[in-house]
């Protein structure tokens, strides 16, 4: 939700937005206007209808730690999640993206925009340089922004597992970083259950880290207490479990587990080493 | 894969699924992917267990009934290519001929029975009506449609999403 509000009502960050896609878009066009089989797939049993949208609610209850000094864990009750592709366009909830290529086993994508997920730990900030042991002059620690980031994303799709991997860089000048990470699910499929395992690393540059999690000198007094992040490689382990009755109602659970890359761990404003979520509810598909 | 369908007024659709290689679509859960694979995979597509067109003359009834009664058709699929079982059933011995609408000749016809079969190769991507007439006098007794249906929806595969916020 609240990156929901970051999105609808940050006016700068709609300008940096409008032109990161619009840059975006027209490299894209160029990639496009030459003539490559791009979208002629050969979907079985993952197929998604072209130019249509797809709505479903989420409605229950779940949370996210939140390993950053002094901030809430994130209470998940409403989780919607929507889509829309086109033949090579699609808007999959918050990543837009188009397809490049897809064909047998190979899916190559550009990422338009995603959102950089790390500032939802950073959602009521009101830290100070003395909450992390400073003394003297107080000062408000820097405001974590949202980022925007684009880039290209590779999917190695077997019938038994899909290999994903995403170089992503900062067009929204939030911290002008970059993120690359890789993931594989193993996903099955048993008496109208589904699920999912995944487990991944996600590597984020020293720019990204420092954004969120270092510590600048002008502000603390104590100069000792300045952290300068470099960058971290995290890992994490997720499960996902779906059902269906009907047409329009469902069930699903999410949970997942992840260790943080020391350089985020090392930080003073971090007080823990992962980040645990879990979260049931019950769907309803529009 | 069967399931009711709006196609069949009294009877089930029975979808032809190809092997389902997956079926985890990202957004839209696991019976879209089914009812998704399922319209691709239409080419030949519908039974209907008692479909019936019943008919009154001579204050008896006959059943006319015919499977498969639905065929979809997608962009992968323009011709329904399958095999057309048509069946009557009467309580009294009739004379009775089988006609596809708009064709002089019969398709079949019988003497003094209470039933009949008619088995015909279907090779269309338009709907057809067949009718039961009374050989003597051409009356109309009883008529069944095999409907063809276009699909033009267009399919693509989902994208992978494996950092997806949920």
């Amino acid at each position: 939700m609240q990156l929901l509000k970051h999105v609808i009502f940050d006016g700068n960050w709609r300008h940096r937005l409008g032109f990161a896609l619009a840059a975006t878009i027209a490299t894209i066009a160029l990639c496009a206007a030459r003539p490559t089989a791009a979208a002629e797939t050969t979907c079985k049993g993952d197929c998604v209808a072209v130019g249509e949208w797809d709505f479903s609610l989420s409605v229950g209850a779940g949370t996210r730690t939140n390993p950053v000094m002094q901030q809430d864990d994130i209470s998940f009750l409403l989780v919607p999640k929507f889509s829309y592709y086109g033949k090579r366009f699609f808007i999959d909830t918050y990543d837009v993206g188009y397809t490049l290529f897809d064909r047998d086993y190979h899916q190559f994508n550009a990422i338009l925009i995603t959102p950089g997920f790390e500032q939802t730990f950073f959602s009521d900030w009101a830290l100070t340089n003395q909450d992390i042991g400073d003394t003297g002059e107080a000062h408000k620690l820097h405001n974590r922004r949202l980022a925007g980031l684009s880039g290209f994303e590779y999917s190695f799709i077997h019938p038994y597992f899909d290999w994903q991997t995403q170089v992503l860089q900062d067009v929204s000048g939030a911290h002008d970083g970059q993120k690359v990470r890789t993931a594989l699910t193993v996903p099955w499929f048993k008496n109208n259950h589904a699920w999912q395992l995944s487990a991944g690393v996600t590597w984020q540059s020293d720019k990204l880290v420092d954004y969120y999690y270092g510590v600048r000198s002008n502000e603390v007094n104590n100069q000792d207490l300045v952290y300068q992040a470099p960058a971290a490689t995290s890992t994490y382990l997720k499960a996902e479990w779906e059902t269906r009755f009907n047409k329009h109602w469902g069930l699903r659970a999410v949970t997942s587990y992840k260790k943080l890359g020391s350089g985020v761990i090392d930080s003073p404003i971090v007080v823990d080493d992962h980040v645990f979520t879990i979260y049931a509810a019950g769907v309803y598909h529009f | 894969m069967t399931m009711c369908s709006p196609f069949t007024r009294r009877g089930c659709t029975i979808f032809k699924l190809t092997a389902l290689h997956r079926l985890w679509p990202n957004a839209a859960g696991p019976y879209a992917g089914a009812r998704v694979v399922g319209a691709l995979a239409l080419s030949t597509c519908a039974l209907t267990l008692a479909n019936t067109a019943l008919a009154a003359s001579q204050s008896n009834v006959i059943e006319l009934t015919i499977k498969p009664k639905v065929c979809v058709l997608n962009n992968d699929n323009e011709t329904c290519l399958d095999e057309l079982n048509i069946n009557w059933r009467s309580d009294n011995t009739r004379s009775l001929c089988l006609y596809q609408k708009r064709q002089p000749t019969p398709l079949a016809c019988w003497e003094n029975t209470n039933k009949g079969s008619h088995t015909m190769a279907l090779n269309t991507n338009t709907s057809l009506n067949f009718l039961l007439r009374e050989s003597q006098h051409d009356e109309l007794l009883a008529s069944e449609t095999f409907e063809v249906i276009h699909d033009h929806k267009q399919y693509r595969r989902a994208r992978r999403n494996a950092w997806a916020f949920f």
